[in-house]
């Protein structure tokens, strides 16, 4: 109950930050346009079966989600900055709870921030997300709940913002490029090897395929390492929170 | 009731709180009275739990202590409301919106909520700002809203750590009366503050603290009468002749005579009747006086008298 309550207050707290909610619908649109414009004549050189707009219509959506870690965990430091952190304090409710709140608080805020951006890339730049849409929205969702716990889970363990965000600024960029965000990943080679170990790879490899339209072979991949990256994050998470007691 | 035993805290070489000792009755009004750095916050710290105490214990009992054993860190908290020092709300929220979610905290839902928000924000003088954000208050709303925000739940404690720092009278006058009518409610109230005047004209027990120790403590007639013992004449002369201090302590009962450039502060045992010896002795040095004041004993002259320091320096 605690947690539906500290989940609300999340969601209605970064609906109260129109400026941050525009930076990340409107970042990635303009992205991917300026990407899918500067490498449209490398694209149709390469033979890649796509276009420029088209690839990073995906990858750069799934990196926009991805950086959302940053959303979660300013959830938890948030607390901290505004100093409401004394009140949860003294008030009879567990950190757990509290901390699950803002765990699901930014997962339900980043998820509908990336359909939100899928929406409008396929409306605006038109994008192809595949026939089957709701599979494309469930990547996003998963990947959604990925970035949460990442986010979440390193303030946890941090317990110091800039410790925290330190070690997002040098993972989240670091997953997205093995994960093929910026460049497409050659077929052989140490970056194809490199980028199984990215998340996103395996994400932006379903989506790419929804797109095609392929049969759908990545998508138990890319469920899969969400999932389990995710449950083992937040599976330190709480043991972290729990220890503290 | 709360009893503090021993309670000791230190960071690193500071001792903010050094073994402090205190019982707060049920229904007391209970000012904390100290300077700057006393460790007034720090042991508001450690009744309310956020802090964990190095020595010593915090206990809360439902009703005078032996009655029954201390309560539960979870009741406790569920009895407690901490209107914190510093502002402790959400700057984007709306004043309902801060006051809903904090009273939610104690699982208060729906209408009963709203009508506890609605009210605690009519107790704050709140009511009608309606989707402001709290961004937008003055200082003195900003101040009513963190009280308010604390108050909610309608908890059996409230602990105010200096509620009424740096804002306009008027904001100010409104907090003293709240405070005075959650006493009138029955609430037992922990007031800290370091000006003098409130914690003489709202506390039925006061403890003065400093440097991490409480240095006095009791009733403020309790208090006044720690220093009656010294009670004070100061004669202002009319020229800064020289002054025989020496003869001025042979006199029966004094303590201490200093002269301050035109100031004669002559102290004496309380009790000591000795205004006729000292005006003759004025006299018979042939003193020139403008004027006599006789100190009635306050709070600061307690503090001052106990620390040799003024309470705001
Ligand atoms: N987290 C901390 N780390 C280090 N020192 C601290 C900490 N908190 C308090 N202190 C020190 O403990 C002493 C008491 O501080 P405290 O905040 O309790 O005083 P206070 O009586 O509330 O003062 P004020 O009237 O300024 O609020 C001070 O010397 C302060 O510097
Ligand atoms: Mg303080």
């Amino acid at each position: 109950m605690v947690t539906l309550v500290f989940a609300r207050h999340q969601v209605q707290l970064f609906l109260k930050s129109p400026g941050v909610m525009a930076l990340f619908i409107v970042g990635p649109i303009f992205v991917i346009f300026v990407f899918g414009q500067a490498f449209t004549a490398i694209f149709a050189a390469g033979g890649q079966g796509f276009d420029a707009m088209q690839y990073f219509g995906v990858t750069l959506l799934t990196m926009a989600v991805f950086q959302g870690s940053f959303i979660a965990s300013w959830a938890v430091f948030k607390e901290r900055r505004s100093n409401t952190e004394v009140r949860l304090g003294v008030a009879p409710i567990g950190r757990l709870s509290a901390t699950l709140g803002a765990f699901l608080g930014s997962w339900l805020s980043l998820a509908a921030l990336g359909c939100a951006v899928m929406a409008l890339a396929s409306v605006l730049l038109s994008i192809d997300y595949g026939e089957r849409l709701w599979l494309s929205a469930l990547l996003i969702c998963a990947e959604a709940l990925l970035a949460a716990s990442l986010g979440v889970s390193l303030a946890v363990i941090f317990g110091e913002e800039r410790a925290a965000n330190g070690v997002m600024n040098a993972l989240v960029p670091a997953l997205v490029f093995i994960g093929g965000g910026y460049t497409i990943i050659p077929e052989s080679g140490f970056l194809h090897e490199l980028a199984r170990f990215s998340p996103l790879r395996w994400i932006n490899l379903a989506m790419l395929d929804l797109a095609m339209p392929g049969p759908g072979e990545y998508i138990a991949a890319a469920l899969t390492f969400s999932l389990a990256a995710s449950a083992a994050l937040m599976t330190l998470a709480c043991l972290r929170l729990w220890r503290k007691r | 009731m709360i009893e503090i035993r021993n309670a000791s805290k230190s960071f690193g070489p500071t001792m903010a709180v050094d073994n402090v000792s205190l019982t707060i009755r049920d229904g007391e009004l209970f000012g904390l009275l100290g300077p700057n750095g006393a460790g007034k916050s720090t042991l508001i710290r450690m009744i309310t739990g956020l802090l964990a105490q190095d020595g010593g214990s915090v206990s809360f009992f439902d009703g005078p202590a032996g009655t029954a054993g201390p309560l539960d860190a979870k009741a406790v908290k569920r009895m407690i409301g901490l209107v914190p020092q510093d502002l402790a709300f959400y700057q984007n929220y709306s004043a309902i919106e801060n006051v809903k979610f904090f009273a939610s905290l104690y699982g208060l839902r729906g209408k009963a909520l709203t009508e506890a928000a609605e009210a605690a924000l009519a107790f704050a003088g709140l009511s009608d700002t309606g989707k402001k954000p709290a961004k937008a208050f003055s200082g003195g709303m900003k101040r009513r809203l963190n009280i308010a925000c604390g108050i909610a739940h309608d908890p059996r404690v409230v602990i105010l750590d200096e509620p009424t720092v740096g804002i306009d009278p008027q904001s100010r006058n409104h907090i003293l009366r709240s405070v005075e009518e959650l006493r009138r409610r029955g609430r037992t109230i922990i007031y800290t503050t370091h000006y003098m005047e409130e914690a003489e004209n709202l506390c039925t027990e006061i403890a003065i603290m400093d440097k991490g120790k409480i240095i006095a403590q009791g009733s403020q007639e309790r208090l006044k009468l720690l220093i009656k013992d010294s009670s004070g004449v100061t004669f202002t002369l009319k020229r800064p002749d020289p002054v025989d201090l020496g003869a001025f302590k042979r006199i029966r009962g004094v303590t201490t005579a200093k002269l301050d450039e035109l100031r004669l502060c002559v102290t004496s045992e309380v009790g000591a009747t000795n205004l006729n010896e000292l005006t003759a002795e004025v006299n018979r040095q042939g003193l020139i006086v403008t004027d006599i004041e006789t100190d009635s004993p306050s709070l600061e002259t307690v503090f001052l008298s106990l620390t040799g320091r003024s309470l705001r320096d």
